[in-house]
């Protein structure tokens, strides 16, 4: 077995006392951010991404994709105390998880969802274990035509699969791609839609963006709601961890159930949050305690958690293995790999096998790490969440400009961030989806460079993307995903 | 959502009217400046405006049909009230005041500005711990920032006072 090998390899990089303590420290930095609002899994690695850049990558993506686990793990507390979903991948949790505080089985539900958070992403690391190395292998063998075609196929399924009006989401996205275009075209150095404005001939820079739309466009949300806090207290003890802990694995099939679901939805790009909403559904549509679901049902937590979590995590493996993230944190990551010096995508695997069994390795331990932590902290995060918003809210503005002014030490990119936080305030509210915005910014220039070699080959012949049978299958695939909810959105336009 | 009870301060579909639209000139806009760079097959290929030209191409069908949709939405949905807006704004100009500061006096004391006023004038704080945590915060900040990682932030007359 190749993988066990280069997983030993990789934990042994893991282990070092640097990477371990980048680990916890990322774990803490992340579940603070995902109680926080205002600051998320995307946006909370974005503003620390500029940090890393002279670091050692293997260091930094440990260190950044544990932030990532830690908001994972983050989003469930809020929910289930104070019933505001803290990510908006938790809402489903605060469905029976607030209802399970107020009857004061607070302790059991936070146990119940962390534990089930951490049995998701354990399903999906082993997948991306076994599962990656086959891909990466495979995609190889790809070329241009293959490339682009992966990529149509990931932009399609997001039109196939947000639960966003699909012309909105088509909108959306081709607004990321066209501000990926601006800026020096990199093959003949030609400026576009730059209209002879300065600041713009170096492009937008997709971290801008996500802290933004993420960022600001969250901090004006909340404020909107005019927030007053009032939660649940909770101390978990070991008794009540040990008496949860019994009663879980009579829910295996629950557990099954959403880590496939899960994992799915993270390795084709829809993301946690659909998947903690299908996982909730599934759950709730086998279950035999039905009618208690939404009255504090503990299945109710354990399944839109254990999916969410499958699905943050295995959004990595198209991140590594072909350089497509399959959700914006995963974009963010991937950007911080082309930072680094990294070309992600399949050769990965062959040139860095350091940097990704490390990864990998990093996977397994920092969610552990990730279990204790929140299991032994979580009376000190609620309390984080006890501070007045209006304490809260300036500071992470101010956090954010920090963040947005690093990137490029530019007092353009903190101007630019105040207008992606209005987009994004008045997206949000509007139902245009964010991810497939900011994943079209990040892949806009590679997604074009695949299309002009492949017409270059092909002489401007589009059928090169029907030209064999792998990229045929997966060009009508893609067409398929796009055409048929489109379809339906017609029609249900047309009817009123 | 807000209560129907609540005055409305624009409805959902004006909103949605003026986000499609400018989506939509964006897209013409993208068009053209494609087709002003060459948008077709040149002697090394694909011209820089091929591959944007179909972007903004299909852009704009996009906003064109949300464009016909948001016009045909009914008028009762409130998109925010005035009691909403009201709040979005208390957070929004003096945000914008911030960043417009931050250009000569530099991240750190604006911030710890922008952190004062916003907890004395939203969260009545006094005058006291509203000091505390601005001054604390933009501490933390530079001390992270500066000393600890190194990144130099944009700083103002206050910092190089102390040869900064």
């Amino acid at each position: 077995m190749d993988e066990i090998q280069a997983l030993m390899q990789g934990f042994s990089v893991a282990l070092s006392p640097t990477n371990l303590g980048l680990m916890f420290l990322g774990i803490l930095l992340g579940v603070i951010i995902g109680v926080l609002p205002g600051l998320g899994g995307a946006n909370g690695v974005a503003i620390l991404l500029p940090l890393t850049f002279s670091m050692n990558p293997t260091s930094a993506i440990i260190m950044l994709s544990c932030i990532y686990w830690g908001a994972l793990f983050g989003g469930a507390i809020t929910s289930i105390l104070f019933n505001i979903p803290g990510e908006p991948w938790s809402v489903a949790t605060t469905f029976d998880g607030y209802p399970m505080a107020q009857n004061g089985q607070a302790a059991q539900a936070l146990t119940a969802a962390f534990s089930s958070s951490f049995f998701g992403a354990l399903v999906a690391i082993i997948i991306i274990t076994f599962l990656a190395p086959l891909v990466a292998k495979f995609a190889l063998q790809f070329g241009p035509p293959e490339f682009f075609a992966v990529q149509l196929l990931t932009f399609c399924s997001f039109v196939g699969m947000s639960k966003e009006p699909a012309f909105k989401t088509l909108a959306a996205m081709f607004f990321g791609f066209a501000l990926a275009a601006i800026g020096m075209d990199n093959v003949t150095g030609q400026l576009r839609l730059t209209f002879g404005f300065e600041p713009l001939i170096k492009g937008f820079d997709f971290l801008i963006a996500v802290i933004g739309l993420f960022g600001i466009g969250e901090i004006l949300l909340t404020m909107e709601e005019g927030l007053a806090f009032r939660g649940k207290t909770a101390k978990i003890t070991p008794a009540v961890v040990w008496e949860t802990w019994k009663m879980l694995p009579k829910y295996w099939k629950t557990y099954l159930r959403s880590a496939a679901v899960g994992c799915w939805m993270g390795i084709t790009p829809g993301g946690a949050t659909p998947a903690s909403f299908m996982g909730y559904g599934i759950a709730k549509r086998f279950s035999p305690n039905k009618d208690n679901f939404g009255k504090g049902e503990i299945e109710g937590v354990l399944a839109p958690e254990t999916a969410a979590h499958a699905a943050g995590t295995s959004a990595l493996l198209p991140m590594l293995t072909l350089g497509i993230p399959g959700s914006p944190t995963a974009a963010v990551l991937l950007g911080g790999l082309l930072v680094w010096g990294l070309q992600p995508g399949p050769l990965l695997f062959v040139e860095q096998k350091d940097f990704v069994w490390g990864l990998i390795a990093s996977m397994y331990l920092g969610n552990i790490a990730g279990l204790v932590v929140v299991l032994a902290t979580v009376p000190w995060f609620a309390a984080i969440l006890r501070i007045p918003f209006s304490i809260i809210a300036p500071v992470i503005l101010v956090i954010c400009a920090v963040g947005a002014y690093t990137v490029h030490s530019s007092m353009f990119d903190v101007w630019l961030m105040m207008g992606f936080g209005v987009i994004g305030y008045v997206f949000k509210k509007l139902q245009y989806p964010m991810a497939p915005l900011v994943l079209a910014l990040v892949l806009g220039d590679m997604a074009e460079n695949a299309f002009r070699q492949s017409l270059l080959s092909s002489s401007g012949n589009l059928s090169v993307f029907f030209s064999n049978p792998l990229v045929a299958t997966i060009t009508t695939v893609a067409l398929v995903m796009l055409v048929w909810p489109m379809l339906q959105a017609l029609r249900g336009a047309t009817k009123k | 959502m807000s209560e129907p009870a609540e005055p409305s301060a624009a409805s959902t579909r004006t909103l949605e009217i003026i986000t499609s639209a400018c989506l939509l000139l964006l897209a013409l806009l993208i068009m053209w400046d494609s087709r002003r760079i060459g948008a077709g097959w040149g002697p090394s290929g694909p011209e820089s405006g091929y591959f944007p030209f179909y972007i903004g191409t299909l852009m704009g069908l996009a906003s064109a049909v949300n464009l016909v949709k948001a016009w045909r939405m009914s008028r009762d949905k409130s998109f925010v009230s005035v009691e909403e807006i009201r709040l979005v704004s208390a957070m929004f100009f003096p945000a914008l005041a911030f960043v417009f500061v931050m250009q000569w006096l530099g991240i750190y004391v604006s911030g710890a500005l922008l952190i004062a006023f916003f907890m004395r004038w939203q969260g009545k704080f006094s005058y006291a711990k509203c000091a505390a945590v601005a001054v604390g915060t933009s501490l933390v900040l530079f001390a992270m920032f500066e000393i600890w990682f190194k990144v130099p932030l944009l700083k103002g007359p206050l910092e190089s006072l102390f040869g900064y």
